[in-house]
């Protein structure tokens, strides 16, 4: 696994987390991502993941119209097989992170 | 709403790759709204496009590519159409003269020939799209994948003369079958691409030649008349095609 994999496993939790707060779409997603520290993939690197959790079914889009105009803008919300998802990867997370963490330290 | 002339391209390119892999029209469309809105959003904040796609739009394009299905119906119902039609009007004029023999070089090179021109021209597209290539290297590409299935389609038809393969002579029966296979392909076609004009083109083609063939006149005039009557065509053709464009301004 290279570790733009594994980054990329990553940036879908995160995702993920995202989305399950509220409905929100591409640009406010990265801005959350950036606000958090996350900034180690470029920003477009969302969408190819978004496509793919919406075909598999996490995710679901509406399209909107926004008041000001312009083109509709896609609009991401979590599905209950999301938020199981999202659950799993906490899971492997904490395991993952404080096995990690417990190397680092040399316990 | 405007974009910076890098995102425009990237766009552009990205679109054309895409269209080049085969992939989902509705799909592709899709995506290149969301990716259009993220980036006049970021140019907004101050953001380039290479702060979006990374450093390497090839590397981005691929990684979108793996993502969007790609469509089936390309390689499934467009491409055999297409070669059926371009099928249907080599064998029209054979049949009507009744000529009956088919080289089996001819019989399967054309065919090839087509689809390598497919695979080469998308493959050019896709070349060109995700590589920064500089002006004179894009117009040499353009020119040789100009000149590549000409050449190749000259090639069968030189080598045909060269070198000798089985023929395949089909009775006057068989003949009258090609004929009206080929009739079906055109009104097949023409309703597939919603185009009439894939019927009144081989129907101005070939119809004066089917009656010209009980006509007793001397060849000369038979080919000065199809020859008028192909000229005639086409300026109205183009006539009617540049009011169109008149209403459309």
């Amino acid at each position: 696994m290279s570790s733009s994999q594994l980054l990329k496993g990553i940036l879908e939790g995160c995702l993920l987390a995202i989305i399950a707060e509220r409905e929100t779409y591409g640009y406010e997603m990265v801005e959350k991502l950036a606000s958090y520290g996350f900034t180690m993939v470029s920003e477009g690197s969302i969408y190819p993941l978004l496509l793919r959790m919406k075909k598999e079914g996490l995710v679901t889009t509406t399209s909107k119209t926004l008041p000001s105009g312009g083109p509709k803008r896609k609009y991401y919300k979590l599905t209950a097989e999301g938020h199981a998802e999202l659950e799993d990867f906490k899971g492997r997370w904490a395991v993952i992170s404080t096995s990690v963490d417990n190397i680092l330290k040399g316990d | 709403m405007t974009l910076s002339k890098e995102s425009q391209t990237f766009l552009d390119n990205l679109r054309i790759y895409l269209f080049a892999s085969n992939k989902k029209e509705d799909e592709v469309n899709e995506l290149m709204e969301e990716l259009e809105d993220h980036l006049y959003e970021a140019e907004q904040n101050g953001k380039n496009v290479e702060h979006i796609i990374g450093k390497s739009p090839k590397a981005y394009m691929k990684e979108i590519e793996a993502e969007v299905e790609t469509d089936g119906r390309f390689w499934l119902i467009f491409v055999p159409l297409i070669l059926l039609n371009a099928f249907a009007y080599l064998i029209m004029n054979k049949a009507i003269a009744d000529e009956r023999d088919y080289s089996m070089l001819a019989l399967i090179g054309n065919p090839l020939v087509f689809i390598v021109t497919i695979l080469l021209l998308f493959g050019m597209y896709r070349f060109i799209a995700a590589n920064k290539l500089s002006k004179k290297v894009t117009v040499m590409l353009y020119i040789v994948m100009g000149f590549a299935p000409t050449a190749m389609f000259t090639g069968i038809l030189v080598a045909d003369l060269f070198i000798e393969t089985p023929m395949l002579t089909i009775s006057p029966a068989m003949n009258i079958a090609v004929i009206i296979a080929a009739c079906i392909i055109f009104i097949a076609a023409a309703l597939y691409w919603k185009a009439w004009i894939s019927v009144i083109v081989p129907a101005v083609l070939y119809i004066p030649q089917v009656i010209l063939h009980f006509i007793n006149i001397n060849e000369q005039s038979k080919l000065i008349i199809i020859l008028s009557i192909i000229i005639l065509f086409s300026l109205s053709l183009i006539i009617w095609q540049l009011r169109l464009l008149k209403k459309d301004n």
